[in-house]
């Protein structure tokens, strides 16, 4: 017997499964921003040749970021679990699953503000020193503006990643679209929702993609 | 006045160093240019005056202070003294051409309304009073060089430190930048530093010139001084030059080669030459410049009579005498 679901079931299961899966995202996505981005800039300007050299703490800082980013994020949501309990309080749903999100993520988008910061001219690095400017004005007046568009990029690139990683969070119980996919996709064969899954997932990583690309257009003057 | 004292600066050990023992003094008001070829250390030189590099040893003394010995507050105040443009403009491609102009001003902490009243008044001065909502990707070459020197003067600088910042503009802009530079040196009594590899800069706008090589001091001093004194390399390189004519100067010749000045060029003396030595003579080349702000000219004359060294000599004296110098060639 060919078991067909009720399409208003489906539609309340994905809606629900959608708005866990912003959630988590969005949540997770703002964490990342607030850590990765100080983290980068610091890795940035921390460097032995950079503005303010603290090549220990660069190196640790360095270090660690690689640890975040060398483990599977399976692995890393399972390893998490009991800094997750301390944290949040509970392992289950939505805002548990933040937090190993974010720590899967900022390391990542650490490396990326690391790079487009980077990419920035030197020279107008020094012009802002010549004139008398310290580094709080380079961060504030060259580095963070001059790379706007290249950290657009990469928010962009972030977020399709917490994506990716928030559907893996049904592995733990934390509920979005991942979970919807492997209770009913997976575990009893549905492929409806599992097709209807795939179809709202592709449509979300293609609606950040584009208005990313779109920010990053409307900046085309800097260039 | 900023004086240089033993300025040394290497790399590493094993390497040549950059700067070994430069010393030089900038006197206010001038337009002082540093000549040498790629690599000669200039840049590193002028990059020393505001102390974006550090040198290895020796001072730099601005206004009798001197800045190696400052704490990072006290550099940073006496940074905003000292304004710089650079080859590649350096302007921040974020911010409009206002934007721009205004960033040395919120360094400084002044506040908003004064600022946007100091950039239209900087606008107007490099002649871009149009171009104020413009973001650097939108303007040319010389309108960026514009915003740059706008922007190096927003803060009120006593001192001016161009970077090559004619380098990488065509001929026409070149001399449009330097006009500029100029009017800035006479209008706000600025003391401009330049480096250049492009001789035609330093005789254009300078009235004061050094020469590095090999990150050692060759010549320095006033460019009226350099151009009269004979035994100077730079002063030579800085005269006139002219298209040697083919042919002419043959050996049965002895050519003379003179160096006029200033009013000089005015007088008839080579008439009076012909006329009161009884020489025959034929210029085979010439030329006119004006240079460090005064006009020299060079000739290049032969002379048919007279046959013997002794005459050559009353020849020589007599331009001495009326303040050519002579130069055999």
């Amino acid at each position: 017997m060919n078991k067909t679901t009720d399409w208003n079931e489906i539609a309340q299961l994905l809606f629900n499964a959608t708005g866990e899966t912003l959630y988590m995202v969005l949540l997770a996505g703002l964490f990342t921003l607030l850590i990765g981005l100080p983290l980068g800039v610091l890795l940035f300007v921390s460097r032995a040749r950079g503005l303010y050299p603290l090549p220990r703490l660069n190196n640790a800082l360095g270090a660690l970021v690689n640890l975040g980013r060398s483990l599977p994020f399976v692995v890393m949501l399972i390893a998490l679990i009991p800094l997750t309990r301390l944290v949040v309080g509970t392992t289950l749903g939505s805002t548990a699953a933040v937090v190993p999100i974010t720590i899967g993520a900022f390391p990542f988008f650490a490396r990326i503000v690391e790079n487009a910061l980077d990419e920035v001219d030197k020279g107008r690095i020094e012009a802002i020193l010549a004139m008398g400017g310290d580094i709080r004005h380079v961060i504030f007046k060259v580095l963070l503006p001059e790379a706007l568009p290249a950290l657009l990029a990469g928010i962009t690139l972030t977020l399709v990643m917490l994506i990716g990683f928030s559907s893996m969070a049904g592995v733990i119980g934390g509920g979005g679209l991942g979970d919807l996919a492997i209770r009913y996709g997976y575990q009893r064969f549905n492929n409806q929702i599992m097709v209807a899954t795939v179809v709202v997932l592709v449509i979300l990583v293609q609606g950040v993609q584009s208005l990313g690309d779109r920010l990053v257009r409307s900046l085309a003057h800097r260039r | 006045m900023i004086e240089v004292e033993q300025l040394s600066k290497s790399y590493g050990a094993g390497q040549a160093p950059a700067l070994d023992r430069v010393s030089l003094s900038i006197p206010d008001g001038a337009v002082y240019g540093i000549l040498g070829r790629s690599g000669a250390g200039k840049s590193t030189l002028l990059r020393c005056l505001n102390l974006l590099e550090r040198p290895s040893s020796g001072r730099i003394i601005l206004d009798g202070q001197d800045l190696t010995t400052l704490g990072d507050k006290p550099l940073r105040q006496q940074r905003q003294r000292i304004g710089m443009i650079f080859q590649g403009f350096n302007l921040l491609h974020a911010r409009n051409v206002r934007d721009n102009i205004a960033v040395p001003l919120e360094i400084a902490g002044m506040p908003k309304a004064q600022r946007l009243a100091r950039v239209r008044e900087l606008l107007d001065l490099v002649g871009l009073g149009d171009k104020a909502e413009a973001f650097p990707s939108q303007l040319s070459g010389g309108q960026k060089q514009r915003v740059g020197i706008a922007r190096a003067l927003a803060a009120r600088p006593a001192y001016l430190l161009s970077d090559e910042a004619t380098s990488a503009l065509d001929p026409e802009t070149t001399a449009s930048i330097l006009e500029l530079l100029r009017d800035i040196n006479r209008q706000l009594g600025l003391t401009i530093v330049l480096i250049t590899h492009e001789l035609e800069v330093v005789k254009s706008i300078c009235d004061h010139a050094a020469s590095l090589a090999h990150g050692r001091l060759v010549e320095a001093g006033a460019i009226r001084e350099l151009l009269a004194d004979p035994g100077s390399s730079l002063g030579r390189s800085l005269l006139p030059g002219y298209q040697r004519v083919l042919g002419a100067g043959d050996d049965s010749q002895q050519a003379l080669e003179l160096t006029f000045f200033d009013s000089l060029l005015a007088t008839p003396i080579l008439h009076d030459l012909a006329q009161q030595q009884r020489v025959d003579l034929s210029v085979l080349a010439s030329g006119v410049e004006s240079i460090g702000g005064q006009r020299v000219g060079r000739l290049r004359v032969a002379f048919r009579q007279p046959h013997d060294a002794l005459k050559l000599a009353q020849v020589v004296d007599f331009l001495k005498q009326r303040g050519v110098r002579t130069e055999s060639s």
